[in-house]
Parts: C-alpha cells; sequence; structure tokens
C-alpha cells in the first residue's frame, strides 16, 4: 500500500565495532538489517526498499538484496563514501514522501579485512590516482587531510591543542558506548605525543579502521504511528558533491557545506540544536564544518572548539558516542555511526552519555576525497522528535 | 631513490607522458575557454569542450601545502620515508601533486620556490615530473 505521507526514523542499531571479525561484509550488513529491524519493531517482510554502502563491494545492490532475501520495490548502491549513510536516508526519506515506498532500511559496513573472495577490494578514484598520485608514495587520505590542516594552521592560527581537545573529548563519550571499539581515555599530552603519521597528522587525529555495520529503517507516518513511535522526523536536509569542481584552483579549506548552509540551516536553527553528530575522519574536518555551517566565522573553529564545552552536559555536545575517532570506521559504515547514535539520543537511550532532553540534532557524513577540489560529497540532515 | 609504479597511459593523456620523455612538462589547455587544467581530462572541466591541446609550462612553481610521509600507501615505498609530498602551484596557475626530492624533508616548506626534474619510474618506461628546491 502505497500512502503519501511524511517519512519519520523508526528504528536504528549498529554492531559492535571489532578491529577484525571473521564474519563476511555481507553477514555483518544482515546483522546490522536484524537489530535495525527489532528495534523498529518490524520484519524483513515489511521492508520494500533497501540501501546498501560497502566499501569492500559484496556485488551489485540487487544481487545483495536477493542473497539476503529481499524483493524490493526501491533499491539503491549509495557510494558516496562516509556522506552514504545520511545521503542514502536523505533519498529513502524521498521515495517514502512520494509514496513509492512504505519501508526503507538504509545499511553501510564492512569486514576490515575481507574474509571472502565475495568482497573485493576495487580501486576507486582511479581517474586521478593511477597516473597522477601512486607513482608519488602519497599516504593517502592521512596526507590529504594533512595538507588541509597544514593550511588551516598557517591561515587561520588554528593550535594543536584546540585540535586535540575534539579527539580527548570523543574519547570520553565513547568510554560509556559499549559499541565503541577505543574506550580507555586519553589526554591532551598523549594526543600531542602520538607518532606522527604525515606531518601535522598524528595518530590521534586518524580514525582506526574496524570492522562493524549499522543500519537505519525510515517509514511512512503511518506506519510510526502503527508502531507506536513518537515520530522522529528529519525536518531538513541538503548535499553537496564536488564544491567548486569547475574552478581551475579550488579552495581547499572550505567545504561545500558552505554552499548548503543556508538549506540545511536557516538562520535561527542553530541555537535549537541539542547535539551534534559530525563526521570525523580527522579533528579538523569537525573545524571546519563547524565553521562552513555558519557556528561560528570561517577561520574561527578554533577558538570555537576552544571556549565550547562540546561534551555531553556541555554547551553543544558533538559525537556523543565518540565518533569515528572513537568507535572505530567501519570503514563505510562510518558514515551511518553518525547517525545511529543521533536516533538514539532522541530516543533517550543515551545511557550515561544521554543529553537531557534531546529532541533536535545534527547529523553530517563526508565523502570521498578529490584530487581537485577538496572532498567530494558533504550531506547534512537535522534529525527532530516531536513532543507526542 | 623509488619511483613507481609507473603509469599506465590512457588515450586522452599519452601527450603528458611523450611530453615528460622530452623533459617537458605540459598541462591540458582549453582550445575554446583557454582554461588550463590539471590532472589530464578528455575534456574542460570549466565548459565540457571536448577539444583540448597541450601547453608545455615553465616548470617551476611555488609549494602551496606540503607534508612528510611517514606511512605511504604502497608499501614499495616504506624504504624512503619520510616523503615529502607537496600541493605545488605552477606558474601559470595550476595547482599539482607531486614529490619533493633533491633536499632532506625537514628542508621543505610553504613558500618554497621548486623546478620539474624527471625521474625514470621502476621499469624505466616512463619518466615522471618530480619536484627539486629551484
Amino acid at each position: 500500500m502505497n500512502t503519501s505521507s511524511r517519512a519519520c526514523v523508526v528504528g536504528a542499531a549498529e554492531t559492535a565495532y571489532t578491529r577484525t571479525s571473521d564474519l563476511a561484509g555481507t553477514v555483518l550488513l544482515a546483522e546490522a538489517i536484524r537489530l535495525a529491524l527489532d528495534d523498529a519493531g518490524l520484519s524483513t517482510r515489511d521492508v520494500d526498499g533497501l540501501a546498501v554502502t560497502s566499501f569492500f563491494n559484496p556485488d551489485d545492490s540487487p544481487y545483495v538484496a536477493e542473497h539476503l532475501g529481499f524483493e524490493l520495490g526501491w533499491i539503491l548502491k549509495a557510494d558516496y563514501g562516509g556522506a552514504a549513510g545520511v545521503m542514502s536516508i536523505i533519498r529513502a526519506k524521498h521515495a517514502i514522501e512520494a509514496g513509492y515506498i512504505d519501508v526503507a532500511v538504509c545499511v553501510g559496513g564492512d569486514n576490515r579485512v575481507p574474509t571472502l573472495s565475495h568482497d573485493v577490494h576495487r580501486p576507486f578514484n582511479d581517474y586521478s590516482r593511477r597516473n597522477y598520485v601512486d607513482p608519488y608514495g602519497y599516504g593517502g587520505p592521512n596526507s590529504l587531510f594533512a595538507m588541509i590542516q597544514q593550511r588551516h594552521m598557517r591561515r587561520y592560527g588554528t593550535t594543536l591543542e584546540q585540535l586535540g581537545k575534539i579527539s580527548v573529548t570523543f574519547r570520553r563519550h565513547a568510554a560509556s558506548n559499549p559499541n565503541a571499539l577505543l574506550r580507555d581515555p586519553i589526554t591532551i599530552d598523549d594526543y600531542l605525543a602520538s607518532r606522527m603519521i604525515s606531518d601535522p597528522i598524528r595518530l590521534l587525529d586518524c580514525v582506526m579502521p574496524c570492522s562493524g555495520a549499522a543500519a537505519i529503517v525510515i517509514a511512512n507516518e503511518d506506519v510510526a504511528h502503527r508502531l507506536g513511535k513518537e515520530p522522529v522526523s528529519i525536518t531538513n536536509c541538503a548535499e553537496r558533491t564536488n564544491y567548486l569542481a569547475r574552478e581551475q584552483n579550488p579552495e581547499r579549506i572550505t567545504m561545500g557545506y558552505a554552499a548548503i548552509k543556508d538549506q540545511l540551516l536557516p538562520p535561527g536553527t542553530h541555537e535549537t540544536l541539542d547535539f551534534l553528530q559530525l563526521y570525523d575522519d580527522y579533528p579538523i574536518a569537525i573545524v571546519m564544518t563547524l565553521e562552513d555551517l555558519g557556528f561560528c566565522e570561517k577561520g574561527q573553529g578554533g577558538p570555537f572548539i576552544e571556549r565550547t564545552d562540546i561534551g555531553v552536559g556541555g554547551d553543544l555536545p558533538i559525537n556523543t558516542g565518540g565518533g569515528q575517532l572513537s568507535c572505530g570506521q567501519p570503514i563505510l559504515g562510518g558514515g551511518y555511526l553518525h547517525v545511529v547514535e543521533a536516533y538514539r539520543q532522541l530516543r533517550g537511550h543515551g545511557g550515561d552519555r544521554q543529553v537531557e532532553g534531546a529532541a533536535r540534532g545534527l547529523v553530517t557524513g563526508i565523502g570521498l576525497l578529490s584530487y581537485h577540489n577538496n572532498l567530494a560529497c558533504v550531506a547534512g540532515m537535522v534529525m527532530t522528535k516531536e513532543a507526542s | 631513490m623509488i619511483v613507481g609504479p609507473g603509469p599506465t597511459p590512457v588515450s586522452w593523456d599519452h601527450e603528458y607522458w611523450a611530453s615528460a620523455a622530452r623533459g617537458i612538462l605540459s598541462v591540458q589547455r582549453c582550445d575554446d575557454c583557454d582554461r588550463l587544467q590539471f590532472y589530464p581530462r578528455p575534456m574542460c572541466m570549466a565548459c565540457f569542450s571536448p577539444r583540448v591541446s597541450w601547453k608545455a609550462v615553465s616548470g617551476t612553481g611555488v609549494v602551496e601545502a606540503c607534508t612528510l610521509v611517514r606511512v605511504p600507501v604502497h608499501e614499495m615505498f616504506l624504504p624512503d620515508v619520510p616523503i615529502v609530498i607537496a600541493e605545488i602551484r605552477l606558474d601559470e596557475g595550476v595547482r599539482m601533486l607531486s614529490r619533493i626530492v633533491g633536499t632532506s624533508a625537514e628542508n621543505v616548506d610553504v613558500g618554497d620556490t621548486v623546478r620539474v626534474t624527471f625521474l625514470p619510474c621502476a621499469s624505466g618506461d616512463y619518466l615522471i615530473p618530480h619536484f627539486r628546491p629551484a
């Protein structure tokens, strides 16, 4: 039955994030789907839409769906890197609100070390990498963000202490997240002393690649009501792919958020947010996200972090579950874990890290790294729980 | 010093490698809108014209950003760490990623002027543009 109505998030869950796993990537995805549907109170037979994100490509999405036993009215292979969590949910929302489907599951994740030859590592960004990057001994994302961070520090005076505060705070949050991989507390001195990976990027600036998966269930409002859930809706959303791509030398330290700031967060919205779940492949990405989305002036992200309590219970809690910097980065599940934590907070299931009275939060995703412009995809959505 | 893996030329970048073999650094120029671009593509990024030609550039530029790579993606480079990777703005205005050689890693900084130098990849089949202090 296709009835046009507002889309609501009705369930979300994640596997534990582990350094390695004996399970195939597809089995991790299945486990996250099972947990998320249990959370929603639905079964696979209720699902008519499926979005899949995986880096160690398990296969074309219809074959993945067939492998898992899904008959579907809508399917998506969301190949947007770390932005895929938010971007797949935006697409599912639109499909549901158009009356095209009733219930969608969006799932992302990987086994860090693929256990089966089904899971293959495809070359990515090959147009630029193969001939113009690989011959040089490049350090991958660590080096790209190293040069972004160097530019930011030189131009704006951003300090290591400001950046380190982000890693230290997220680790404190992770202590109360049983699914997080890294839960031992760290200090700012640990951060500063951690070994250099690609100057000025240190070990504690980097996410730890891991295995795991996360899934989110979206349904039309009628289904949400039938499940007895107070609606959690997506009140604002926006995305940008290849910001400034046509410029000869695009700006390196402004992200596409600058182009979607007013669509995602119209003036007056910032103050209504109870928490932020920001894509955190590196602390400098958090700083630039805050700037480009208008939480502070461009270049003032460092001082903003310094003067703001970003911990649970503070002025503006960020990444209350530890983010990827402490949960680990379950490869392309990395963009989904922020959504799971946002939903958990809105449902009041945050346990020791619950943000009191959490009713509205922002989730962002950053996906893929470009040779020419900055980061390929950025996306964001505001999730709002309505008073029942 | 380790150079490689060598490139796999594609139909639209043959001239880039042919120029390099003659010791000339070239970038693409759009025949319709005159825009320069790097890395090479089968069309102009700015106006989508398929008519792009090659322009020899001076081979000098300025380091816009640089990093010392301690953990290279390809393990074949491990004996060379730390490797200096830089984003270089060529005098003609386009930006290029490359490696700085011919000086100790700690001596390279933002704002340094650098000049192209061509080093053979391991197979010897191609000369790869690198940069050294000018």
